[in-house]
This record gives structure tokens, sequence and C-alpha cells, in this order.
């Protein structure tokens, strides 16, 4: 194998050898060092072999002495094959223009990985960095990684430090998340709890200082619910002052309004549908033909993009984006009543819970009427048990 | 001439006294021809000292003290550098000839 590989690589000849004195011309050719291998006798005075390019140069004169006459068949090895490739322009020139790609595309930063988060998300860090300039597809040479640092600490409060390094085209963003001191109660000032919102207590527990309101009494936002001023009560003239921790159950009353037109445009696809596909390249899109631009009026778009992935922890910054706009005619559709109450109920009853997160609903009340202006108007009236207190410092 | 052949046989004498100490082949010491022979279809000639007969029938190896002659048939050379013939063919029969 390794014998084959070095003939390979020096480059050997199949020679037709004839004469009259071949015994002779051989005996020449060993005692000068010229070896064959692969010979073949076809006649007497006639066979084949193969010899290196070397040994080639070398028999002439052997042949010459001897009488017999040599002549070349076939041509095997890197040198000839290098020879032969010399002329393929457009593989040298193939091969020089994917060198040149590779080296261009290394230029870039293709991958970001961020380390160091704890309390926060490499999601939060890779939108700063990007208000900075750092993202994927952006040139390494227009980063400069003491600028950007400076930059984004004055832009969040939240990190102490950052160290951006690079590794190929993969950009490596460090992070130290900024450590809060804990404030020990008895360093905190003294306060007050107050009631953020209006309604009636239902339930009320005072930790700490005394408590100013009772079950059944109607509070206002502000209203106090427990103070952190304890008198003594054997001397009026001993003040102490506590940090006051309370919260109060209240029930609360809460309307809400929502108003929909009797008449609904659906859109309808209507059969037609237009492609337009993009190539991604990091955060560029480049679009894959010529794309007429025209106005739709309605269309429902669909959007599907292919990653080339690698494996499943490594995704090339490569894509191909395929839009697909159905175009849509607008059709005139009336409203149910009773499917619309339903959905109107549920609807505002979850966005009016979503912002009061911990309420309880005690009871609701939904009414859909048709106002005279053409349209369904749907009320809800709720009845929620919320927690409130807030500690307030004093003074 | 005896003076010469004498002083022959006590080399080759000296030369086999040597090769028995050093327990190394006594036809290496002395140059002789190494035969390998691969059933009757190769033989490998190492130390020779040129071709001196080529035919399909017959091929006859000049080596030292003797001529080694190869008989069968479809005889013929598949490898040859300074120091080893290669032979392929069926191979009848090796002998050594012209020797002392």
């Amino acid at each position: 194998m390794l014998m084959k590989l070095r003939n390979w690589l020096r480059g050997s000849l199949q020679v037709d050898i004839r004469g009259a004195a071949v015994e002779r011309f051989l005996n020449l050719c060993a005692l000068h060092g010229v070896a064959f291998w692969k010979m073949e006798t076809l006649d007497v005075d006639h066979f084949t072999a193969w010899v290196s390019v070397g040994g080639y140069t070398a028999l002439h004169p052997y042949a010459r002495k001897t009488g017999c006459r040599v002549r070349v068949v076939a041509k095997r090895g890197a040198p000839f094959a290098a020879r032969k490739a010399t002329r393929r322009w457009a593989l040298w020139a193939g091969l020089l223009a994917c060198a040149l790609t590779v080296a261009w595309l290394s230029g870039f930063v293709w991958t970001i990985r961020v380390e160091g988060c704890e309390t926060t998300t490499p999601e939060e860090v890779l939108a700063l960095m990007k208000q900075v300039g750092l993202e994927t597809g952006v040139r390494r040479q227009e980063l400069d990684g003491r600028d950007m640092r400076n930059q984004l600490l004055t832009i969040t409060d939240k990190y102490s430090y950052f160290t951006l390094n690079f590794k190929g085209t993969q950009a490596i963003v460090q992070v130290w998340e900024k450590e809060h001191p804990v404030e020990k109660p008895e360093d905190l000032p003294p306060c007050n709890v107050v009631s953020e919102l209006a309604g009636v207590i239902t339930a009320l527990r005072v930790r700490t200082g005394k408590a100013l309101v009772r079950v059944g009494d109607t509070l206002q936002p502000g209203d106090l619910i427990a103070s952190g001023v304890i008198v003594n009560e054997n001397d009026e003239t001993q003040v102490t002052l506590l940090r006051a921790d309370a919260e109060a159950d209240i029930r609360t009353w809460y309307t809400v309004q929502t108003a929909v037109p009797c008449e609904l445009q659906l859109l309808e696809p209507d059969g037609r549908v237009e492609e337009r596909r993009y190539f991604l390249l990091g955060e560029r899109i480049f679009p894959l033909g010529i794309i007429e631009k025209r106005p739709v009026p309605w269309y429902d778009k669909q959007i599907k993009t292919h990653y080339l992935t690698l494996h499943e922890d490594f995704r090339w910054p490569v894509a191909l984006e395929r839009h697909r706009t159905l175009l849509c005619e607008t059709k005139e559709a009336s409203v149910d009543r009773d499917a619309l109450a339903e959905i109107l109920e549920n609807r505002m009853l979850e966005r009016l819970l979503a912002q009061k997160p911990g309420a309880q609903v005690q009871q609701s009340d939904f009414t859909l009427e048709q106002s005279p202006q053409g349209a369904w108007l749907g009320v809800l009236k709720v009845e929620l048990v919320e927690t409130t207190g807030r500690q307030v410092p004093m003074g | 001439m005896k003076t010469i052949q004498r002083q022959s046989a006590g080399l080759k004498a000296r030369i086999r006294a040597a090769a028995e100490q050093l327990d190394v082949p006594e036809g290496m010491l002395r140059g002789l021809p190494q035969l390998t022979l691969d059933g009757d279809g190769q033989l490998l000639v190492e130390r020779h000292l040129g071709i001196v007969e080529y035919g399909t029938q017959r091929i006859r190896i000049a080596a030292k003290e003797m001529t080694i002659e190869v008989l069968g048939s479809d005889l013929h050379l598949t490898a040859m550098d300074r120091d080893s013939i290669r032979i392929r063919g069926r191979i009848a029969s090796v002998a050594y000839l012209d020797r002392e």
C-alpha cells in the first residue's frame, strides 16, 4: 500500500519494450537501479512494464546500447494528474472562489453565545447587544469590544461588567450581573400600611403595628389599614415607631363594557396564492428572484423558515424563508347573539383577571344589548375579593 | 592456479565457520542468491546478477557461483530491480547450474 502510494506520488509510466537483447537491457537497467514492475511478456522479444518517471529518463542510454525500442504506453500518478488539472481553469477558479468565500464569510459573526446569566435571560442580553451593534451577520472588524461595553453599561444597570470575545465566527458574551444587597428589616424605615383599592373588608391580617380598621369597614384608596406608631398606654409621651406589616381582603366591584359591531367583515381566501422565497443570511434577507410589489387590499400571510441545522444545539445563520400570501376577499357576516355573548363574557373576564392577579371572582353578571348606534354592547359586572396593603414610609 | 583454488577453499571454510558462530545463513555472508518459491506459481530471486536467458519456457538467472535455471510454461518476469527478480508462471523445476 505504501509502495503504491509512493509510486503514485512519484508518478509512473507503462513502457513497451521491444528488442533482440531484452535480457541485456533488463540487466543493464537493474544494474543501474532502474526497477520494473507489473511486467507482462507479450513475446520473447516484446514486453511491457511499469517504471518510475526517474527510471524512464535513465533507461534511454541502455536501450540505445542494447538496441531496444522503448515506447510510453500509459502514464499514471500525481505529476500527470496535476499537469492535467492545470488545464482545468474552471476547477481552480471554483476552488479559489470557494476559498475566498470562506475567508470572507469567516469575517462575520454567525453565532452569539451568552454566558453568566443567572437572574436575567440570554434573550435580554442579546436584545441589549443588538442595541450596541452586535447581531448575527455583522462584520467582526466593525465591533469594538471596549466601546460596546461602555455603551452597554450606560444603557442598563442590571449588569456590572461585560466581556466580548471571538472564537472563529462565534461571539462569546460574558456578563456579570449586579448583586443587590439585601436590606435588613431593622435598617428599613418605619412605615404605615395603606389600602390601594376601594371596597369592603372581609378579612384583616396585621402582623406588625396597630390595626386601624375592622372587618366590615369600607376602604378607599389611601386609607390607613395599620399604623406603625405605637403609643405607650401608661405614658403617652413614649412613642415607638415600627415598620407596620398588614394586609386586608376586600370585596371590590367592577363594571367592564365592550362594543362589537353588529355586522362583521370576514376574510375568505379567494384561491389566489402568491409565493415568494427569500434567502436569510444572519439578519439580512435576500429575495430569490425578481419580486413584483403591488398593493394587495386583503391577504393572509404564512411564513415558513427552514434553517440549516448541524445538530439540535447548533443552527447555521443561513435559512430559506417561504412567504405564502393568500389573497382574500371580504364577506359580510352577521353575528350570532348567544355565541357572541359567551365569547365576550369569557374574554372580558379573562382580561379583567389578567389585570388583577390573585383576585377571586365572587359573582358576575353579563348583559348584551344592542345600542342605538347599531352595535352590540356587552356589560360585565363582577364582584371580586382582592388583597390590598402597601407599606408607605412615614413622613 | 592451484594456490588460488586453495585460498578460495580456505576463505569458504572461514565464512562457514563465521556463519556458524554468528548463527546467520552462510549464503548471506557469501552473497549467494536467496530463492523464495511460492507454490509453483511464483519465484522470487534475491541477490541476482542479471538475466542470462529469457523465454516463456526457460529463464536462466546469473548469480554468484551459479546460474539458476527455471523451467516451466508461461513464465514471465513480473518485476525486476537491482536486488530481486520476480518470476510468475507455471514453474516445473528450479535448478542450479555451473555449481562448483
